[in-house]
């Protein structure tokens, strides 16, 4: 066989192949201190493993074994009420270990073992590390109730494990008497116990979206873990009114303006059969839509009004090339002081001959 | 109402402007505005090429170029367009400018607003408020400015559609009226027309290294950053026409022009109580009795006056005397050195001893290189050895001061391949499709990109996303990216440089760049020297050391010259070029048994005929078969309504008709499609730049087009322009050729008569040209020379000649030395230093001087050398002076400790070693010792790879012809060939044939 075959380094085996000991027969040849004193004792007990001279012992190995406490019972426990006090005790012993370690648990499992055999697993997640053993009991504890297909015990659970699948290291925190901080924590922990109840998907929060497109600005997300992000919207500017609307229509709605052509501001505008008289008016603000997407398709509606009153197909108007029409925003005060977010499609000349309008949102 | 607009950004503020100050200057033309302000983020970079492009004829109206830059600062105080008055106020802008770069690595600009402060006087200042701003913070950098020596300061304003565009002017005026500065207009431009917002975007995304998904609020929310018309801001501006106003009057104010950077040439070189030109003449007549022992002759008298008289009249003695005072230094230093370009062969340029061509020699004619109508400033190159160069520098330096000589900038643009693969990364697509489009533009120059190479790419080009891709990067191609120190051209001034242009820090520690390139400098009509680095000739000056060592002949370029058909050439002929400088290729090496050099001008055509110019215009064959005498030389002619029959044999007759240099090509368009100076210019510049800018087409149609028109054939025409734009991209002028041929001649002349020197030489300057070391030993030895195999008891560093083991060789023996061996690396004095050891090869010759080796313990204790040194050696099979051959030497070597011990102990430790029984290992085969030569050291002087497989392919059927049996080889019906290919040492071009 040849020299590679012992699996030592290359240098080794190019060094061998140099002296012509080509083969693991030429080197056994050779005296062990001859090769002991240029290739080292790792590489002459390596020839010796593969000539059976020496043991190449196993030392088998399991995974670490994640966080866990059980409890056994001298009799099988049956009650709801002593199922979570179970809970409630091994939270504690759990806990306990976890702190030693200044982890907490970001999901824990729950598994009960029946009389007769069957097992039963049920994992509960939280937003943030969890360190406090009455906040595992309460997850548990809405978890277990809202389950849509309830524990049964049979004859009895004789063995309840709780175990914390993953664990992070969490640094303790000195609470301040800062309420916000305080309640920040507590609506955490809220969304953590809705969540359990109702699912984590049906908890969503508004997260900013980096980009100029009004519709696009925000996107929903699972609210669960992501209390972090919540300063990522732009904070508002002191002394100046905002310039986004409160409300923002999921479907711009078509209306009808009377403006300075080419690109001057609206007078009046007509909507839903009404006439609007405008008495102030700022902007425009031009924003083009974003070249590198294919056009994309509008949200579905999400409020009640636009589900309501379906738009009438319309032949969209695209730009020559394809793209889709830059929008001229205004914000609008009309004669009753309401406020209004309206735009126009397309910059004259350059896209469009003949615009259409828009009204996108309510100010109040 | 017509205004100026003073804010715009060319993509020389890297990677923010989305348009090139040309752009911007026809722009600006076709909106009749009345001034146009070049403003980039804290650089003059961009500023000279639109004060060229002004000379451009399709700009009819042509706006006033506003010089200024955009101070960006590091302490927080907002962006500042900042305007010279005039000259004196733009070099202290330079000033400013320099001082920032150089406090910051190479790139960056560091300023604060005390700078600014500080250098204000005669300045235009222009505050641009950022998108949120304080009013009493705006309010207070304007107080400050106008407490400086400002010529004037103004808030401006600009109306960006960002919905509160009438608000915020109304808060500007107030702040303006509160500061008592007047508000002025600008629509801040970062691009020149509405359809570069994507491109702008793309650049956003690369400068902040994300992709178009990803990089959201930090782009534009609008097109609306371009260069606008009168109209289109008066209408924005119609509730502030005084802002807009005010444009015009600043425009007014400036008086400052490019034009008015008078360059006055640096006096160094001119001793006191002479002119420059006195001197000049003074030199050169001195010149002639170095160069002319005997006397000159009539003709070389007469062309020197005449070159002298055209050198007065254009008022190039500076540069001349410029050139010459670092050559001579070169010489008293003895560092080879040759000059080329279009100054460069003229007969005061060979008795200043620039060059060492004699132009009398080749019927050069100066005034074709210099003409009165160009008026550009003369172009002399001077190649110094490579390794030296650096003493030449350092003496550039020393004698003008660094605050008056500086390198030039080199532009480093777009290329294809670098512009699909950022504008890939921009727009998020996989690393795979980026590296597949990159990988199709393999080769290509700035054409763009073509349908087809798309579709054998397994891209499909229809698809949006990979067309829109290609579009940007299109557009992309020819951006400027980033500046990089010119490899060596020097600008030098009289004052001070930092106050014609700025000057930054380069990469290289203590090396200082000006923002301008050579085109800049050229317009600016700056003077400029080239000090270039040639590895050839630091190659012939080993080469003449070694002849003066062994063999006591002193040999200078300028001296080696041979007469026509001598040996050399007939040795050229032969196709015997290995290492020859320039010709060693394998196309010169099929042309040179074709082209059969005599004389020096073959030499001269040879060099410039393999380029990709005459080879792409077709003109390689025509030449052949007119030379051989296979086809009557004729020379295209227009019908005779519209000229002389013969106005191109004047041009071409040297060449036989056939247009082979690059000044040929150009003085067709001017004879044969009737270009004017200036579009013959413009031609010039579109060859010198078109891999940038596509500007060549116009040219095309309009010299094909004219010839045509003469009654040239069409093919004739076509061809012509074919090669001008095969020049583009390696342009080979008659008078570089010819200094390049001079070292042809001399490199040939000493493989033909000094082959032993000539492959020591070689070797030692390794790596170079296009060969392995083995095939230069192995050249070597064709020629009859001796080649020793590396041995600790004899070889140096370098590869040394010693004398011939066999009496009867004429040549000396080549020793391989100890730089041949791969890993054993040369340390350099900073490594020493830090190392606290020496280097290892001066330890092994220290040590043998000491006392000659015995044993290998001898050695490894005299010599102290790391066990890796040892190995290496031992690889090397350098020990058998010491009776070990390679496996012997390796086995005993690993034996040794693994660290060097401290040396009291060596003795000991050497005694420790218990005496093995010795039982020899298996011998090492000659076949195994080759192969390890060529792993270890890359050559073999035991025997060719080739010849232990010979039985193999024997075996296989067939007769393994030698080498040189080409007859037949060609009688062979049918062959198959083998070929083995060193795969350790740098490819050869092609597997050889054995």
């Amino acid at each position: 066989m040849p020299v590679a075959a012992l699996g030592v380094d290359d240098r080794i085996v190019r060094g061998l192949n140099r002296a012509g000991l080509k083969t693991i027969g030429d080197v056994a040849a050779r005296l062990p201190a001859e090769l002991a004193a240029r290739f080292g004792a790792d590489f002459v007990f390596a020839l010796q493993q593969a000539l059976g001279e020496a043991d190449a012992p196993i030392s088998p190995r399991k995974p670490v074994p994640d966080y866990m406490a059980e409890k056994r019972f001298a009799e099988p426990v049956m009650t709801q009420d002593a199922i979570a006090a179970a809970l409630a005790s091994l939270a504690q012993v759990l806990v306990t270990a976890m702190e030693r370690h200044g982890k907490g648990g970001r999901v824990f499992e729950a598994s009960f073992f029946r009389t007769d055999g069957s097992v039963r697993a049920i994992a509960v997640e939280a937003g943030q590390p969890v360190t406090r053993a009455n906040i595992v009991g309460r997850l548990f504890a809405e978890r277990l109730e809202a389950l849509a297909d309830p524990l049964d015990p049979g004859f009895g659970f004789d063995l309840v494990r709780l175990s914390a699948l993953r664990t992070v290291s969490v640094v303790d925190v000195q609470h301040g008497f800062d309420t916000a901080e305080n309640e920040s924590e507590d609506v955490g922990h809220l969304i953590d116990r809705l969540a359990a109840r109702i699912g984590r998907r049906r908890i969503v929060r508004y997260v900013p979206q980096a980009t100029h497109i009004p519709e696009y600005a925000d996107l929903a997300v699972p609210a669960q873990g992501r209390m972090a992000v919540a300063q990522d919207w732009p904070a508002p500017i002191r002394d100046e009114a905002p310039s986004r609307p409160l409300r923002l229509f999921g479907r711009p709605e078509r209306i009808e303006v009377t403006a300075d052509f080419p690109d001057g501001p609206p007078a009046q505008f007509r909507w839903r059969s009404r006439l609007y008289v405008i008495r102030r008016c700022e902007g425009p603000e031009r924003i083009a839509m974003e070249w590198w997407r294919d056009r994309r398709l509008p949200r579905p509606p999400d409020d009640a009004f636009a589900r309501a009153h379906p738009p009438q197909p319309e032949t969209e108007i695209v730009n020559i090339d394809g793209s889709v029409l830059t929008r001229d925003y205004f914000r609008i005060e009309d004669r009753t002081g309401a406020r209004f977010w309206l735009y126009r499609e397309g910059i004259h000349v350059r896209e469009v001959m003949t615009f259409r309008w828009f009204l996108h949102g309510l100010f109040a | 109402m017509s205004y100026a607009e003073i804010g715009v950004t060319t993509n020389f503020s890297f990677l923010r402007g989305a348009s090139h100050p040309q752009d911007y200057m026809h722009q600006a033309g076709a909106f009749r505005l009345d001034a146009i302000g070049i403003a980039d983020v804290n650089t003059l970079a961009g500023v000279v090429r639109a004060y060229k492009e002004l000379g451009n004829p399709d700009i009819a109206h042509k706006p006033k170029l506003l010089v200024g830059a955009r101070l960006v600062f590091a302490d927080g105080t907002p962006d500042i367009l900042a305007y010279p008055k005039d000259r004196a106020a733009y070099g202290r802008m330079c000033q400013l400018l320099s001082r920032g770069k150089l406090r910051a690595e190479k790139g960056e600009c560091l300023l604060r607003l005390s700078d600014l402060v500080e250098f204000s006087a005669g300045q235009l200042l222009v505050v641009m408020p950022p998108r949120r701003f304080s009013s009493g913070d705006l309010a207070q950098v304007l107080d400050a400015l106008k407490r400086s020596r400002a010529e004037g300061v103004w808030l401006a304003a600009a109306c960006l559609y960002r919905g509160d565009d009438a608000r915020l002017l109304a808060r500007l005026r107030r702040i303006a009226d509160t500061v008592r500065c007047p508000l002025i207009a600008t629509n801040d431009v970062l691009y020149h027309d509405p359809g570069r917002r994507a491109l702008q975007d793309v650049l956003t995304c690369i400068r902040e290294k994300t992709s178009i998904d990803k990089v959201g609020r930090k782009l534009e929310a609008n097109a609306e950053r371009h260069l606008k018309s009168s109209a289109e801001m008066s209408r924005l501006f119609s509730n502030h026409r005084e802002a807009l106003e005010e444009t015009r009057r600043f425009a007014a104010q400036i008086s400052f022009s490019l034009g008015d950077l008078k360059y006055q040439y640096p006096d160094e070189p001119v001793p006191p109580g002479r002119t420059a030109q006195q001197h000049l003449e003074y030199l050169t007549w001195a010149g002639t009795y170095e160069y002319f022992p005997d006397g000159i002759d009539e003709t070389t008298r007469k062309n020197l006056h005449k070159e002298l008289a055209l050198i007065a009249e254009l008022n190039y003695a500076h540069y001349f005397l410029t050139v010459h005072d670092i050559v001579h230094f070169a010489k008293a230093k003895d560092i080879l050195c040759q000059g080329r370009g279009s100054a460069a062969n003229s007969a005061v340029c060979f008795v200043l001893g620039i060059t060492a061509v004699n132009p009398a020699e080749i019927d050069l004619l100066f005034e074709r290189f210099i003409s009165k109508e160009r008026l550009e400033p003369p172009d002399i190159d001077v190649d110094f050895e490579h390794e030296r160069r650096e003493e030449v520098m350092q003496y550039v330096y020393e004698r003008y001061g660094r605050h008056r000589a500086a390198i030039i900038a080199t532009v480093i643009h777009y290329r294809p391949r670098s512009a699909i693969r950022d504008v890939g990364k921009a727009l998020g697509l996989s690393e795979d499709v980026t590296a597949a489009l990159a990988d199709t533009v393999w080769g290509s120059w700035g054409e763009g990109y073509t349908q087809q190479q798309f579709e054998q790419a397994g891209l499909d080009p229809s698809s949006p996303v990979i067309a829109r891709a290609v579009a940007l990067a299109t557009e992309l191609i020819g951006f400027p990216r980033h500046l990089s120190q010119h490899v060596g051209g020097y600008v030098l001034t009289q004052d001070r440089l930092d106050s014609y242009v700025p000057i930054g820090n380069a990469a290289m520690d203590g090396r200082t760049f000006i923002e301008w390139d050579k085109d800049d400098v050229d317009a600016l009509r700056m003077m400029k020297v080239d000090v270039l680095a040639l590895g050839m000739l630091t190659c012939i000056r080993k080469c003449l050391d070694l002849i003066a060592l062994h063999k006591g002949e002193r040999h200078t370029l300028a001296e080696i010259k041979g007469e026509d058909d001598d040996e050399v050439y007939k040795m050229l002929s032969r196709g015997e070029s290995l290492g020859v400088f320039q010709v060693e290729s394998r196309a010169q090496m099929n042309m040179l048994p074709r082209l059969r050099p005599r004389t020096f001008y073959d030499l001269v055509i040879e060099v410039a005929i393999v380029r990709p110019g005459p080879i792409q215009g077709d003109m390689v064959h025509p030449y052949l078969r007119r030379r051989n005498g296979q086809e009557t030389v004729t020379y295209p002619s227009p019908s005779p309504a519209h000229g002389p029959a013969d106005e191109l044999e004047q041009i071409l007759g040297r060449t036989l008709g056939v247009p082979l240099f690059q000044e040929q090509a150009m003085r067709i368009a001017m004879t044969a499609a009737e270009f004017s100076s200036e579009e013959a210019n413009g031609l010039r510049r579109a060859m010198a730049t078109f891999r940038h800018v596509g500007t060549i087409h116009k040219f095309e149609e309009m010299m094909v087009g004219r010839m045509i028109a003469r009654g040239y054939d069409p093919a004739f025409a076509k061809n012509c322009f074919e090669q001008i734009k095969g020049f583009g991209s390696y342009g080979f002028p008659e008078s570089h050729a010819a200094s390049f041929a001079k070292l042809v001649y001399v490199s040939s002349w000493i493989k033909h008569v000094h082959p032993d020197a000539f492959a020591c030489g070689l070797l030692n300057s390794q790596p170079m040209g296009f060969y392995a070391p083995a095939q230069i030993v192995r050249d070597a030895r064709e020629n009859g020379v001796e080649v020793l195999p590396v041995d600790v008891s004899f070889s140096f560093w370098d590869n040394t000649l010693e004398l011939p083991t066999s009496p009867a060789s004429r040549h000396r023996a080549l020793r391989i030395g100890f730089r041949q061996i791969d890993g054993f690396k040369r340390l350099d004095e900073k490594e020493l230093k830090q190392r606290g050891e020496d280097d290892w090869s001066e330890r092994i010759v220290a040590a043998r001087l000491r006392r000659p080796f015995q044993s290998l313990e001898d050695f490894a204790r005299d010599t102290r050398l790391p066990k890796r040194a040892l190995l290496l050696l031992a690889d090397a099979d350098a020990f058998r002076s010491l009776g070990l051959d390679r496996r012997a030497a390796l086995w005993a070597v690993r034996r040794l400790p693994d660290d060097v011990p401290l040396p009291l102990f060596v003795a000991a430790a050497a005694r420790e070693q218990p005496d093995e029984a010795a039982r020899p290992l298996p011998a090492m085969a000659l076949s195994e010792h080759v192969v390890a030569d060529y792993q270890s050291i890359r050559l073999s002087v035991k025997g060719h790879p080739m010849q232990f497989l010979r039985a193999l392919f024997a075996r296989e059927g067939g007769a393994v012809l030698p080498r040189r049996d080409r007859t037949r080889r060609q009688a062979a019906s049918e062959m198959r060939l083998a070929s083995c290919w060193c795969a350790s040492g740098p490819a050869p071009p092609r597997a050889r044939c054995s």
